[in-house]
């Protein structure tokens, strides 16, 4: 069964651009807007992988994570963050919130999808739901 | 003061009081205007400008004393004098509460008549003082009032400095983060074109998409070429320095440049001397710089063609030369180099070149950051040659700055940093036996010993410190990982055979070790820990020699009593100690008496006819049963017994009894 991406972007075309790629890369794509729509999404669906934006309206990258580390059922989702801050740009909470995979804005999507492979792989088990 | 006449508004009613009052004044140059009554005299001084007002207190109409109110109020702060009959003193006192100057006593001779003119020149005198007092007391009153609103000033124009800059900084990262996403926005459906997951796409149309996405591969080092020239010109670009082997990163740059180079048919070359020293610097930054330099030469040269990056080491720094045979810098062009969006301004095809203007002046202010140089000499149509130096670094600064970076390390990710000493405590000793030339080499060898044992984990580094003769470790440990590394860093050590020569010599080593922030929150601190440690060891170590065959039973002992800080030297036999004696005394000798070519008793009598040695104290260590001193004639008293088995605390407390029955001295 192809794996299940969850894309969380507020810029409308790049999302659409990375739904359509990752589908062209036998993704299914659940695609959302903020962290809160991401969250609803969740619920109906659990992604193998997520890909999120740190800087969204109404729930951000750092909120969606920490929601996403404090549940049990959600907290071993492997998230990459894609985001336009620098690296020296980015606060405490990236480490506080264990954000291990980032990707800078303008990206290799290459680059995106070879992450997105391997944490898929690293993850044998996938999401609990013990 | 004033050269024309005084003039005096004079309150009397007395008509022969008021004429000789008014001659004794005119005598001495006064004008002097009479008023009967108090109401005369208010109008007067209403109309007219008097320096001094003369008022007897007892008028017809207005008392005294409401005169001279009325007219401070009228002429606030002018002088008034008062005159009183005989007896009326209490009034007096009451007019200079009200601000009178001062106050005549009437005579009944006339007396008072010559009193008069002086007491108006003291009032006169002393209201000048006053005046000239408030006037400087209202010019610095003013000064300060000019400072402080200067201050406010510079405080505003500072603050909206800051905040200019401020908003400078936001709207670059804004820019930049505005940017960003439109520009991975295109790429992507770049992409999702050129790949083909809308639909085929022809030669020409693949060709076009090519070019999108270089431009925008353009844009993007442009975002990140104007956020480092931000950076750097705010002073907020930070070197993460460290050593490095100059060969390690220039091979590194090249492995990264190498795709392009081939693709233009360009030759990339590295000639590097062997045996270059290391370099203190930002890796990142240098080879950002280095990439800068390589990607203008093959941008330059169009193949076959030939780019060489070279190293050439200098007295007091290195010089890294990245030569092409492209086209080369008109001379004119060559200033304006360096600046801010310059470009260099032809290629071989006359194509426009595709920099973003910001790659020199950024290596520029980056190599000069390092404190290094940057030019280039050129020749039109032959090539270019683009150097810069990095200067030689410091043991020390290389010390100051681990030490600096390791605490801020520490700090910011709430961990501990450890910096561990190792000296050679007989560096003069072995210097004036062996030359500073051999003791260097040991030196050496010694930092290469600690250097394959420490740097296991990054971050981890050995830097000489200060004196030559002391090597330091800096570690992110905590102080229990300090004193575990500290100890094997000892162990090795002692087990490693030093030699000069051909002949083996013994290292006295002190190590000590303070931990941030258990033991000292700065570096200083940190620094005064250690120095105390080393000098602690340097003074009170007591030396103990071990005499056993057995070898680990030799070690153990050695290592338990190194453990107690003692300077422990272990001997394999009995001729073997007394060589060693000869060449450092002992405070105490640990002596087996089992050992083979010359048992313990025999060292013992030989040391005890010694007169060098016969004040050493000596511990026997003796199987239980081997007592035979009685037939052997020992006095007890001069030795100690330790039985074999014996458990550490009883060799520790022996140890120390029989060190404090024979006090070590100085």
């Amino acid at each position: 069964m192809s794996p299940r991406i969850l894309l969380l972007e507020d810029e409308p075309d790049l999302l659409r651009a990375l739904t359509l790629r990752f589908a062209a890369a036998g993704f299914r794509c659940t695609a959302a807007r903020n962290g809160a729509e991401g969250l609803a999404k969740i619920q109906e669906d659990t992604p193998d992988v997520i890909v999120t934006d740190l800087i969204m309206p109404e729930m951000d990258g750092y909120e969606l994570v920490r929601q996403l580390k404090a549940d049990t059922r959600t907290a071993s989702i492997p998230v990459i963050v894609l985001t336009a801050i620098p690296p020296h740009g980015l606060d405490a909470r990236v480490k506080d919130l264990q954000m291990t995979h980032i990707l800078h804005k303008p990206f290799e999507f290459r680059e995106l999808l070879t992450m997105a492979r391997e944490l898929l792989t690293a993850s044998p088990g996938g999401p609990s739901y013990d | 003061m004033a050269t024309s006449p005084i003039e005096v508004l004079l309150f009397e009613d007395d008509e022969g009081q008021a004429l000789l009052t008014k001659e004794a004044l005119e005598k001495e140059r006064f004008v002097v205007e009479v008023a009967r009554t108090g109401r005369e005299g208010l109008d007067r001084a209403l109309a007219h400008e008097h320096q001094v007002y003369l008022i007897d207190m007892q008028l017809p109409d207005i008392k005294g004393i409401e005169v001279l109110r009325r007219i401070h109020a009228i002429k606030p702060g002018v002088v008034a004098i008062i005159v009183t009959g005989h007896g009326d003193e209490a009034a007096a006192v009451e007019a200079m509460k009200l601000g009178a100057y001062d106050y005549i006593v009437k005579s009944p001779y006339m007396g008072h008549l010559a009193a008069i003119p002086v007491v108006i020149r003291e009032g006169l005198e002393r209201c000048h003082l006053k005046n000239e007092r408030a006037q400087l007391q209202t010019e610095v009153w003013e000064q300060a009032r000019l400072l402080e609103e200067r201050n406010a000033e510079l405080r505003r124009v500072n603050d909206e400095l800051k905040r200019l800059d401020q908003r400078k900084s936001d709207l670059i990262s804004v820019v930049s983060h505005e940017l960003r996403t439109p520009l991975a926005t295109i790429n992507e459906f770049t992409a999702i074109l050129s790949d083909g997951i809308a639909g085929p796409v022809t030669p020409d149309q693949q060709e076009y998409l090519a070019i999108i996405k270089a431009n925008v591969d353009r844009l993007a080092r442009i975002i990140g070429n104007l956020l480092d020239m931000g950076k750097i010109e705010a002073g907020r670009v930070l070197l993460d320095k460290k050593l490095l082997e100059c060969g390690e990163l220039i091979d590194h740059v090249i492995q990264s440049m190498r795709p392009l180079a081939e693709s233009q048919q360009v030759t990339l070359d590295v000639a590097l001397p062997s045996g270059l020293p290391n370099i203190f610097a930002d890796a990142d930054k240098i080879t950002q710089v280095l990439t800068n330099l390589i990607s203008n030469a093959l941008k330059c040269s169009r193949g076959p063609a030939r780019v060489t990056v070279s190293v050439e080491e200098h007295p007091n720094e290195l010089q890294c030369n990245v030569v092409d045979t492209g086209v080369g810098i008109a001379a004119d062009d060559i200033p304006k180099l360096f600046e801010k969006f310059q470009q260099l301004s032809r290629t071989t095809d006359g194509k426009a070149p595709k920099g973003t203007g910001l790659g020199l002046a950024i290596s520029k202010r980056l190599i000069e950051l390092h404190g290094g140089r940057i030019w280039v000499t050129s020749t039109p149509e032959q090539g270019s040659t683009f150097s810069f130096t990095l200067p030689k670094y410091h043991p020390e600064e290389v010390f100051k700055e681990y030490l600096r970076t390791g605490i801020v390390n520490a700090k910011r990710k709430q961990s501990r940093f450890s910096i561990i000493v190792v000296s050679m405590l007989n560096f003069q000793e072995l210097k004036a036996l062996h030359g500073l030339e051999e003791v260097s080499r040991l030196l050496k060898e010694l930092e290469i010993i600690l250097s394959e044992t420490v740097r296991r984990k990054d971050g981890d580094i050995v830097v000489r410190w200060q004196r030559g003769d002391m090597l330091v470790v800096l570690a992110e440990v905590n102080q229990a990982g300090s004193q575990a590394i500290a100890q094997r860093l000892k162990r090795l050590i002692d087990e490693h055979a030093f030699s000069v020569a051909g002949n083996p010599v013994h290292i006295k080593l002190g190590v000590t070790t303070a931990t941030y922030p258990d033991e000292a929150m700065t570096e200083d601190e940190l620094l005064a820990l250690v120095e105390r440690g080393l000098h602690r060891i340097e003074q009170h170590k007591t030396r103990i020699l071990v005499v056993d065959d057995e070898p680990k039973i030799r070690h153990f002992i050695k290592e338990a009593l190194e453990l107690r800080e003692y300077d422990v030297a272990a001997a394999a036999s009995g001729p073997d100690a007394l060589e060693q004696l000869k060449q450092q005394k002992a405070d105490l000798i640990l002596l087996d008496v089992m050992m083979p070519v010359m048992d313990g008793y025999e060292v013992y009598h030989l040391l005890k006819e010694d007169p060098m040695m016969r004040d050493i104290p000596v511990i026997i260590v003796t199987a239980k049963g081997e007592r035979k001193d009685r037939q052997l004639g020992m006095e007890s008293t001069t030795y100690n017994y330790l039985a074999k088995p014996f458990q550490l605390e009883d060799l520790v407390a022996k140890v120390r009894e029989v060190l404090q029955q024979h006090p070590v001295k100085p």
